[in-house]
């Protein structure tokens, strides 16, 4: 029998709560954010972001030595992205099946998009021999936020604590969204024209899905001028 | 011809050498009065309690969509120092002659005769699980199991939660009682369970996850249980067997009942003698005590090496909790010392505005 004595999971046999159907969450989104570096202080970087309830610590640690390996010429990265125990996850679900994905499926995706786009930005060459490891931290979510609207935020959080943890990077990435009633798409953009990832249910290449890419621009120009002014006043506040 | 090898004096800054020599490190500040965060010996760091407001009934807080879905029943954030400890709580509904507390299958010989010894007692505890963010994925550390248990068990000795207070009544969806004659005949719980997410750690985690477990369980509301109309009873010659949908109020809760007088604050000491044969400077030297020093709330590496600690937890009047750690040479007059600090320090937090919430 398999039993987990490392952790206090309590009885065995259990059944969850079941709560009656409550109203449906509102649909409209607030696009406002609240940023802020620095907070955690055992690492190399560190943000908070709050949007509209939902709640995102990413911490940075690294470069550290890598001993996993007996030589690699540059660092391994690795990313780590943890749903807090009891959010709401059903919102959470991929549009194209519409069925509620198993929560280490969900993560494990999460992770693979989030790994190939920050492979790319930063400068893994410039640290041989060392690791660098990203954790996100969804602390709390508003129901209403759909997977790829999550996905938009965590990538910005990441994106602005590698700025607070000096890691060489190519750039500031900014994620942007659209959102639509039938396609959800976010594309993170680590400069004009320049694409990190996209992250989409489109399942045909038409003009729909141009007009959405250009949605998605726009979005994150429009975040990149916040989250460089908000860095650049943090720059300037400190000295 | 001879070479002159010139040794040149290395000098590290606080944090180089409180990793290197942590207790000469500790030894120096001592000397002047201070300690390495520059608080003084029997400081507390500030502590500031607030509740997150993303239960489910916890619809005081202008939090909107975020109420009113999800299992959250409770939830905290209780930060000390730079040091940070988010707590939420939920729950699960258990049939009480079924709880495996006595399945000797899952069980060590030691939990065991620990559920042996629970079994007639009308207290509760709560499933608590601690998290400190370390840069490292994977299983519970030691550390973090220990605290856990820690938790589980003083709530539990400590009686802050009674069984009774956590049994389900049955109604009806919306207000009416249920009657006598539906009631059925096994009972239901809830139990309940606890994450905390500790965030920059800076030293011994226990008080502050303690406290953050204690402010959430103040703001936890239970949800009203009634029985769907889904019910199931299959009957195997004379077994009979019932089964129902407990389905829980999306929006009737009533708070959690915990027994006020039961609710206490923990502090931790560090106690470490001034060593004479670290090289100082007489006329710096700040302190003249031959005995033993008290440190409240040990902070920073430096003091993390200090083997005699002391916890106490206390309400502000009463005693409800102690444990010595390297107890070797801890005299009556230091306990004392700790006890009376302890008292104020949970005098102070427990009647501050934060706490009244």
């Amino acid at each position: 029998m398999n039993v987990d004595r490392r952790r206090n999971v309590g009885p065995a046999n259990v059944k969850p709560l079941v709560f009656a159907e409550s109203r449906p969450p509102a649909q409209h989104i607030d696009p406002k954010i609240f940023l802020e570096t620095g907070l955690i202080q055992n690492c190399s970087g560190s943000s908070y972001l709050e949007n509209d309830k939902t709640i995102i610590v990413t911490s940075i640690y690294g470069p550290r030595p890598n001993f996993a390996r007996s030589f690699n010429d540059q660092a391994s990265l690795k990313v780590s992205v943890e749903l807090s125990k009891f959010l709401p996850l059903d919102n959470l679900k991929d549009n194209r099946k519409n069925i509620t994905p198993d929560k280490e499926r969900l993560v494990a995706s999460l992770e693979s998009f989030m790994l190939s786009n920050f492979q790319s930005l930063i400068l893994l060459q410039n640290y041989p021999k060392s690791s660098i490891e990203i954790f996100v931290q969804v602390v709390a979510l508003n129901p209403a936020h759909s997977l790829v609207y999550t996905l938009k935020n965590i990538v910005n959080g990441v994106s602005v604590a590698l700025v607070d943890s000096g890691l060489n990077i190519r750039s500031v990435a900014s994620c942007g969204y659209s959102g639509g009633a039938d396609h959800e798409m976010a594309v993170n953009f680590s400069g004009e024209d320049e694409i990190l990832g996209i992250w989409s249910d489109f399942a045909a290449f038409d003009e729909s899905f141009d007009s959405a890419i250009d949605t998605c621009e726009k979005d994150s120009l429009q975040l990149r001028k916040e989250i460089n002014g908000y860095l650049l006043q943090k720059a300037t506040a400190k000295q | 011809m001879s070479q002159t090898a010139s040794l040149k004096l290395n000098r590290f800054p606080p944090d180089v050498l409180a990793r290197i020599a942590p207790d000469m490190l500790l030894q120096k500040y001592l000397q002047i009065g201070l300690r390495p965060s520059l608080r003084k010996f029997d400081e507390f760091r500030p502590v500031v309690i607030s509740c997150a407001g993303v239960g489910r009934y916890e619809a005081s807080e202008p939090n909107g969509d975020i109420n009113g879905v999800g299992s959250v029943l409770g939830s905290s954030i209780v930060k000390s120092g730079k040091t940070t400890a988010i707590c939420l709580i939920s729950g699960a509904i258990v049939e009480d002659d079924h709880e495996l507390v006595n399945d000797y299958r899952t069980k060590l010989e030691k939990d065991i005769i620990d559920s042996d010894t629970h079994k007639d007692n009308k207290n509760a505890s709560v499933y608590t699980e601690v998290e400190i963010s370390r840069g490292a994925s994977g299983p519970p550390n030691e550390e973090e199991i220990a605290v856990s248990h820690r938790l589980y068990e003083t709530i539990y000795h400590s009686g802050l939660i009674e069984r009774d207070a956590l049994r389900i009544r049955l109604g009806y969806k919306g207000s009416e009682e249920l009657e006598q004659e539906f009631v059925p005949h096994t009972n239901y719980s809830f139990v309940l369970y606890a994450t905390i997410q500790v965030f920059s750690r800076a030293g011994p985690v226990y008080d502050l996850c303690y406290g953050a477990l204690i402010s959430a369980l103040r703001q936890t509301r239970l949800p009203a249980v009634y029985i769907a109309e889904k019910r199931t009873e299959a009957g195997v010659r004379r077994v009979r067997v019932e089964e129902y949908d407990l389905v829980c109020e999306a929006e009737k809760n009533e708070p959690l009942k915990l027994n006020e007088n039961k609710i206490a604050w923990s502090s931790t000491f560090g106690l470490v003698e001034l060593d004479r044969d670290v090289p100082h400077d007489e006329d710096k030297m700040e302190i003249d005590t031959d005995g033993k020093i008290l440190l409240a709330e040990l902070e920073g590496e430096a003091e993390e090496n200090i083997d005699t600690r002391i916890t106490v937890s206390s309400n502000g009047s009463t005693l409800s909790g102690l444990s010595v750690y390297g107890a070797a040479g801890v005299t009556k007059e230091e306990l004392r010392k700790a006890f009376d600090l302890a008292n104020r320090r949970a005098q102070y937090v427990l009647n501050s505005r934060e706490m009244e919430m």
